[in-house]
């Protein structure tokens, strides 16, 4: 698989490896989630990168059946706090899931594909190596390409989707009807495996 | 499962003999009588019967029978050995103790002879008791594996047919018999000579005769096909999408590949029977824009009227290539290795004018024109930086490279470093947007950076003209000063003037000029006689030896004036160092001013000596790029009393002076008024 995305992509790609974690803010009467915002961190030794936190709202995939890839909203931030989750905690957030991710991050002009090995801990709060296990052996794909707002998408999908279609024997990179599913299951987070991300 | 043995008990029973003993009870008495006539034979009678079966103990309920074990010779020896009154045989006398003595002895004398093999451990002769036991160990191995290699198969030795493998052996090995391997090794042998004798019978029939097979040349064609296209994938991009093979012309390295119109197509030429083989097997088509020969050529020009025509000269070589464009055969026998390397050429060529143009087009402070395939765009002053996009046909030849040499690698050096850098990168965070930003400014927001700070972080890379006028820039001023270097050494005899370039890069050298004085160097000493000369992309600054920066900007009478004026800086310490000598003629400095002006607000440095009497004073004044000026006049040592017809300064004529330099003037003028009244 690096191979293949070494051959397909620019020269040259970094190494990550973050803490997310999943929040929501419930106010409603169903225990339905209002907004539900991920918090990441850095774990990386460096001095630089210490108590940087990112704040992501993403939002609900656009009902687009033509589109060959999947379009949401994202809004980015990045914030300083020497305690986050009391800050997280006081906006009335609560923590729905975490997990950490490890990979490699490549990129293709605007494309970014960044190849993610999921793992969680076995008890929340405490991050040290015995604690982390692994979710799975899969490897979680992810293409992605960020535009201005209200930019048009259409190129940009397309070459979203070929060169997800290079990927193909080794990963099958599919839109996920997220609409569909979550009107018929009414669960949107089982869903495991190489999922693609659309422009945002 | 049921088990029975038959026996086959053989009863020979004789008839006759039974009878004849039956007929001669008395043995005494004897008859003669004829002899018997000869038993005919009645065969044997066989009587064939189970003579022991199993017998079944239980049947379980699931059918299972289980048979009783029949008894052995032992048992029955032992069941009858039982029935046996040993008391009677052996006498009632013995006591029964004496048997189990008896016992115990016949037991004793047993296990003495086994006693005898055990090694002995102490005594004197234990050590070659032990060699001798294990030599006999070792002799009893031998002997018992020349019985297995003689008497059994294991320790056969193997023949040349039979198969070696170091595999484990596993169910599907055993499987394979010996004569499956037979097989496929006939199999093998077979396809390998029919190989060989394919390839004998071609070469035999191609050094026989010169018509070559149809079936050796289309092999022959196949061959250099592949090696062709091996060694294309050396230095180009190929693909192969279904049955086309196709490559890529694009050069860049980061971004998108394989797009539509830098793409050519790969094909096998027909080659006919008689064609030599010289030539490459290999066609490529490449885009129809592309199949022309392109240079680039920059050069600076003057914007004045001798300057001529600026755009494009519409010479020969351009008639000839817009008159070939028709002829679009022509490219099909240019070789792939040439037509490629040209095409690429005139898409690097054509990309590289398009982004000059776009960026001439944004930068709004130089004014620029865009004709003809001419980008005219000012340099500085008077000066235009003129780029030209050239077409040539499709033909193998030399071409002449118009424009500068330098500043057209210097482009080339550019692009090609604009093309190895990175820009888009990754934020601090990977699910963060792909930014152009420098990492500084990632963390703006959380660091909370004022507009001040981001504007200043946010270093914006210079786009390609802007780097390209700044070397064409320097390099033009870079040419300037060394010819004003040059013009001035040859100018100014005395004192002499040598250069060096300490520096030189693509936007700052640094240029250092050194004067000496002829045969007076050991007096000097260590006096400081360089000046120094930075040329930067628009301004050449001279540094005199007192560290007066001079900012020429780029005029060259300007420079030209700020040299002289460090001569004239020079002549001033040269002099008053000669005056100091005090072995030739010991003068004593009165006043020296190298920043003195004349009435005419010039620079002018100037200095007074006199002799050690204190009867001569002698003025030297040096003007930037004239003779200097040497007036004497006798000395005043009262200014309240003295008399100013009497003190009068008196102009000497330099050119009369004796001696051929500055310093042998000085020093004869100064010798000569050493001692004067």
């Amino acid at each position: 698989m690096e191979r293949r995305l070494a051959g397909l992509c620019d020269p040259g790609s970094e190494d990550f490896h973050e803490h997310e974690m999943s929040f929501s803010l419930r106010t409603g009467v169903n225990m339905s989630p209002d907004v539900s915002i991920k918090i990441r961190r850095r774990f990386k030794p460096d001095i630089v990168f210490h108590n940087q936190w990112l704040f992501r709202y993403i939002g609900v995939p656009e009902p687009d059946a033509k589109c060959p890839v999947i379009v949401r909203k994202v809004i980015n931030s990045i914030c300083y706090s020497q305690d986050c989750m009391t800050f997280a905690k006081t906006l009335g957030l609560r923590m729905d899931y975490e997990y950490m991710a490890k990979g490699k991050l490549w990129t293709k002009g605007n494309i970014k594909i960044a190849t993610n090995i999921l793992s969680r801990t076995e008890r929340p709060g405490q991050y040290d190596p015995a604690s982390i296990k692994p979710v799975s052996d899969s490897v979680l794909v992810e293409i992605s390409c960020a535009l201005p707002e209200s930019a048009e998408y259409t190129m940009a999908a397309k070459q979203i989707r070929d060169f997800a279609d290079q990927l193909m024997p080794l990963v099958c990179m599919e839109k996920v009807d997220y609409w569909r599913k979550y009107c018929s299951t009414g669960t949107v987070a089982s869903q495991l495996g190489p999922i693609p991300v659309p422009p945002m | 499962m049921s088990r029975c043995k038959i026996f086959i008990l053989v009863s020979l029973i004789l008839k006759k003999q039974n009878e004849r003993s039956a007929m001669n009870p008395m043995p005494g008495v004897s008859f003669t009588a004829p002899p018997p006539p000869p038993p005919i034979p009645q065969g044997v009678e066989l009587v064939l019967e189970a003579s022991d079966q199993w017998k079944i103990q239980e049947i379980g309920y699931d059918g299972v029978e289980k048979y009783i074990k029949p008894e052995t010779f032992t048992d029955n020896v032992g069941k009858l050995a039982r029935k046996i009154d040993w008391m009677k045989i052996v006498g009632s006398d013995v006591p029964t103790n004496s048997t189990n003595e008896l016992d115990d002895e016949n037991v004793e004398k047993k296990t003495k002879p086994s006693e005898d093999l055990v090694v002995p451990e102490v005594g004197p002769w234990s050590f070659v008791a032990k060699q001798l036991h294990e030599s006999l160990q070792q002799l009893n191995v031998l002997l018992d594996n020349l019985n297995i290699a003689k008497n059994t198969d294991y320790m056969k030795p193997l023949t040349v047919l039979d198969p070696i493998s170091n595999f484990e052996t596993n169910a599907e090995m055993i499987n394979i018999g010996k004569g499956t391997q037979w097989i496929w090794k006939r199999r093998a042998i077979q396809e390998a000579a029919s190989v060989l004798e394919n390839a004998g019978k071609q070469r035999q029939r191609a050094a026989s005769s010169l018509g070559l097979s149809d079936e050796y040349m289309s092999h022959m064609q196949r061959t250099q096909f592949f090696e062709e296209l091996k060694e294309m994938r050396d230095f180009w991009r190929v693909r192969k999408t279904g049955d086309r093979i196709y490559g890529d012309l694009s050069y860049n390295i980061f971004g998108t590949k394989y797009e539509t119109h830098t793409l050519f197509d790969i094909n096998r030429r027909n080659v006919g029977k008689n064609e030599t083989s010289n030539e490459s097997i290999l066609e490529v088509s490449v885009p129809k824009d592309l199949t022309r020969r392109t240079m680039l050529n920059v050069s600076i020009i003057k914007d004045e009227v001798q300057s001529g025509n600026m755009y494009s000269s519409g010479n020969d070589e351009h008639e000839i290539y817009l008159k070939n464009c028709g002829v679009k055969e022509k490219d099909k026998f240019v070789h792939w290795k040439d037509a490629l390397k040209w095409a690429q050429n005139t898409l690097f060529c054509r990309d590289t004018f398009n982004n000059l143009c776009k960026d001439a087009i944004k930068l709004r402070n130089r004014l620029s024109v865009i004709r003809d395939n001419v980008l005219l765009i000012s340099l500085f002053d008077d000066y235009l930086l003129r780029v030209e996009l050239k077409f040539y046909p499709f033909e193998k030849g030399e071409l002449e490279e118009e424009g500068d040499k330098y500043l057209n690698r210097i482009l080339r050096e550019l692009v090609v470093s604009f093309e190895c850098t990175k820009f888009l990168r990754p934020q601090m965070f990977t699910s963060s947007a792909i930014t152009h930003l420098p990492e500084s400014l990632d963390m703006r927001g959380s660091m909370a950076y004022s507009a001040d700070e981001i504007k200043i972080k946010a270093i914006k890379p210079k786009t390609l003209l802007e780097r390209l006028l700044d070397m064409a820039g320097h390099y033009h001023l870079v040419n300037l000063t060394g010819k004003i270097v040059e013009k001035c050494a040859s100018q100014t005899r005395d004192p002499c003037l040598t250069h060096r370039w300490v520096q030189s890069g693509r936007k700052l050298s640094k240029l250092t000029v050194y004067m000496s004085s002829k045969d007076y160097e050991p007096v000097l000493g260590s006096m400081r006689n360089a000046f120094n000369v930075d040329v930067t992309t628009d301004c050449v600054i001279v540094e005199s030896k007192e560290g007066v920066k001079m900012i020429c900007h780029r005029d060259p009478e300007q420079i030209m004036y700020s040299f002289n004026y460090c001569v004239c800086t020079y002549s001033i310490s040269l002099i008053s160092l000669l005056a100091k000598n005090m072995w030739t003629t010991p003068f004593h400095t009165l006043h020296a001013n190298i920043h003195a002006l004349d009435d005419e607000g010039k620079p002018a440095p100037n200095l007074i000596l006199c002799n050690q009497d204190a009867t001569q004073s002698v003025l030297f004044v040096f003007r930037v790029g004239k003779e200097p000026e040497i007036r004497i006049r006798k000395f005043v040592v009262n200014d309240a009393t003295m008399k100013p017809e009497e003190h009068k300064w008196r102009k000497l004529n330099y050119e009369k002076l004796a001696g051929s330099t500055l310093c042998r003037k000085v020093d004869v003028l100064l010798a000569f008024l050493r001692d004067a009244p």
